[in-house]
């Protein structure tokens, strides 16, 4: 495969004609129409977390681009060195240390599939180098990390997607196009839906295993970098390596594992992107201070009355509070009726590859994503305190409650900080 | 109820995993905690092992089930009583690995009153207790930051820039002689905290130094150093500080002409698009 000039890479294309639809308004509206990347161009791309779902979200990075892999990263050397030799025969170089990666001038694309506590830290990093992200669910590990991530895109005008699509079906279905119009069209007050995840959620396939004692680091992995922006703590191998889901200090058990694929799409369903509950209440046992456990059921209420509910199915007793029921065009009058039939369909959705091309945000953008996840963020605090929390969805933090906020922004080990 | 009686309200692993716990028995038994005060917390630390020593799952579930439920308002005499029970601890001759189980805790309901037991181990390298130390002091909040500053010039190897970043966290604006000579330390990592410390801080008149340190800094260095002065920009220009924050993305613009900064020299142009 022949190597591109840096001169002649994306990057230096991109950034005349850069900015995502975050920008909007503070560039003029011809720079949208920039035109679409000659389909000869190639971008150079890598991966980061070359374990586990490491492939598959290369894979989703790559879809509908002309790419070229340049790098690949792991904590651990074997993984990087096994998805170079898989995917590039070897040429693309290897790497332990993500910094070393970013580095690169021939970097365009980066697909992140580490554990989720790098997500946010490694995403924010590619960003400030210049470039484009598709990052594995979930988005983050807490709250304060997300609106990083999206403060940080929005400054330097760079693509970002979240690794879960479910909201692009959504966006195309009749039903759900209906259900988003009349939602995000303010007329609809005091709203009593309610609607309800029953199971999926994988409490205990990826609940933790504690009193594990310390094991001998293999020689391959980097801990200390594995640890990052975590609090360092003793290795044991369910730490890794998938098991590390069952973890607060890597994951969120299967809230955190499944739950963005289940409430992005019906974060955009129901209209709330650019929104988060205001009222948390949980019914779930005191949790182990290492490892996630059992939990019932969560109810997360939103400013219009909206309730999502997740029911694990898998521990307690079921939820009781409010009968399920969905919107409904027939929750509004008939001249509100007429007013969402008149109502334009909503903008199609973008995936990555479009949006690189286009310069245009995608579907799964940093503020979608972001709410998405805290959704999963705010029922596992819940979860964690065992208390009813009221959160404020513009200033991101709980009221009235201190020692809940210290979880919204828990302090990282230096020398990584968002 | 004693203590054995009460940890065994909380679970042991069946199938690897705390699938069969009893909410209402935990809850029950938190409130014993609670009420046993002093003598009952010190009771459950004593049962707390380093890990790999053995099993000690009941203990750390109660005391951590604990800290979290003393969390919250109307909570306050609880939440001290119990902070205090925890932060007594502290002084005795117990594994540093249980200390820092018992810091961990800390962070989660621990007080100003709190804050010089934990402060002791700002310095220590042992077990990370450095790192728990000063993420319990930061969870805390600005009531703590004595602690750091006086902490930090004693700092050698690891603490130092864990203690540096925990300044910058509180938004010390003392500690900017701290941030300023950090900037010209040998060891990337700790300059790089510096500049972040002066940014968090929002120090104008040293945005010309941060600047150019940056360009200074080659890869990751550069790139870091050049997000925290797009970042001191934005703190700013929202502090009504536009003039500032204008020369900030004006010299931006003009030092970084090589074609693969073309990406940086954009973001500057939005910055001062947005500014009133």
């Amino acid at each position: 495969m022949k190597k591109i000039p840096y001169s002649q890479t994306r990057r230096s294309f991109l950034s005349k004609s850069a900015t995502g639809a975050t920008a909007a308004s503070i560039l003029p509206r011809h720079i949208f129409g920039a035109p679409h990347v000659p389909p000869s161009e190639k971008f150079g791309t890598a991966l980061i977390g070359c374990g586990g779902r490491g492939p598959g979200t290369y894979s989703q990075l790559c879809k509908g681009l002309d790419v070229e892999l340049v790098g690949a990263c792991d904590v651990d050397t074997n993984k990087a060195k096994r998805f170079s030799l898989a995917r590039s025969k070897g040429k693309a170089e290897s790497y332990q240390d993500f910094r070393r990666l970013l580095e690169r001038k021939d970097l365009d694309l980066v697909a992140i599939a580490t554990p989720p506590h790098w997500h946010a830290s490694i995403s924010i990093a590619a960003a400030e180098a210049g470039m484009d992200v598709l990052c594995e669910k979930p988005m983050t590990r807490f709250v304060a990390e997300g609106r990083a991530v999206v403060n940080a895109f929005k400054r330097y005008g760079r693509i970002y997607q979240i690794g879960t699509f479910g909201r692009f079906n959504r966006s195309k279905d009749k039903a759900s196009i209906l259900k988003h119009k009349i939602m995000s069209s303010g007329l609809m007050k005091d709203c009593n839906a309610v609607r309800m995840k029953k199971g999926g959620l994988k409490v205990k396939q990826w609940s933790g295993t504690p009193g594990i004692g310390p094991q001998t680091i293999p020689d391959t992995l980097d801990w200390d970098l594995y640890c990052g922006p975590s609090p360092w703590k003793p290795y044991e191998s369910r730490r890794t390596g998938g098991t590390h889901r069952g973890y607060w200090d890597y994951e969120g058990g299967g809230m955190c594992d499944m739950g963005q694929h289940h409430f992005d799409p019906e974060q955009w369903t129901y209209a709330k992107d650019h929104t988060s509950p205001v009222e948390i209440t949980p019914f779930a046992p005191p949790s182990h201070p290492e490892v996630t456990g059992m939990w019932a059921w969560v109810e997360l209420k939103y400013a219009d009355g909206f309730k999502f509910v997740m029911e694990s199915g898998e521990w307690g007793p079921s939820y009781e509070r409010h009968p399920v029921r969905d919107v409904s065009l027939d929750d509004l009058s008939k001249d509100d009726q007429e007013k969402i039939k008149s109502m334009p369909d909503p903008e199609p959705l973008l995936s990555f590859g479009e949006a690189v091309k286009q310069r245009k945000q995608a579907g799964g953008h940093p503020e979608a994503a972001h709410r998405a996840a805290c959704i999963l963020h705010l029922a596992n605090l819940a979860i964690r305190l065992g208390r009813k929390l009221k959160y404020d969805p513009d200033k991101e933090v709980f009221i009235n409650d201190n020692e809940a906020n210290r979880f919204l922004n828990p302090p990282m080990s230096a020398p990584w900080r968002i | 109820m004693n203590t054995k009686e009460i940890l065994n309200a909380f679970p042991q692993p069946e199938g690897k995993i705390l699938r069969n716990i009893d909410k209402e028995a935990c809850e029950q038994a938190v409130e014993q905690i609670i009420s046993g005060g002093r003598k009952i917390t010190r009771a459950i630390i004593d049962l707390i092992l380093e890990p790999g020593n053995g099993d000690d799952i009941r203990p750390r579930h109660a005391i951590h089930a604990t800290a979290i439920r003393v969390g919250g308002t109307g909570k306050e005499i609880e939440r001290n009583s119990f902070a205090s029970a925890l932060a007594s601890t502290l002084t005795d001759d117990r594994p540093k690995a249980v200390k820092g189980f018992v810091i961990r805790q800390l962070q989660i309901c621990g007080g100003a009153k709190q804050a010089e037991a934990i402060a002791h181990f700002l310095n220590d390298s042992e077990e990370h207790l450095y790192e728990y130390s000063a993420q319990a002091l930061e969870a805390i909040g600005v009531a703590t930051i004595d602690h750091f500053r006086t902490a930090y010039p004693l700092a050698k190897g690891a603490p130092r820039i864990t203690i540096l970043q925990g300044l910058g966290v509180l938004q010390d604006k003392k500690s900017r002689p701290f941030f300023l000579s950090a900037m010209q330390d040998t060891d990337l990592e700790i300059r790089l905290a510096g500049i972040w410390g002066l940014m968090r801080i929002s120090s104008a008149k040293d945005a010309e130094l941060m600047l150019s340190q940056s360009l200074k800094e080659k890869g990751w260095g550069r790139i870091k150093a050049t997000a925290y002065c797009f970042e001191l920009a934005e703190k700013l220009a929202k502090n009504g500080q536009s003039k500032e924050a204008k020369a900030i993305y004006i010299k931006i613009k003009k030092s970084h002409s090589e074609k693969q900064d073309a990406y940086l020299r954009e973001t500057a142009d939005r910055g001062l698009a947005q500014l009133k």
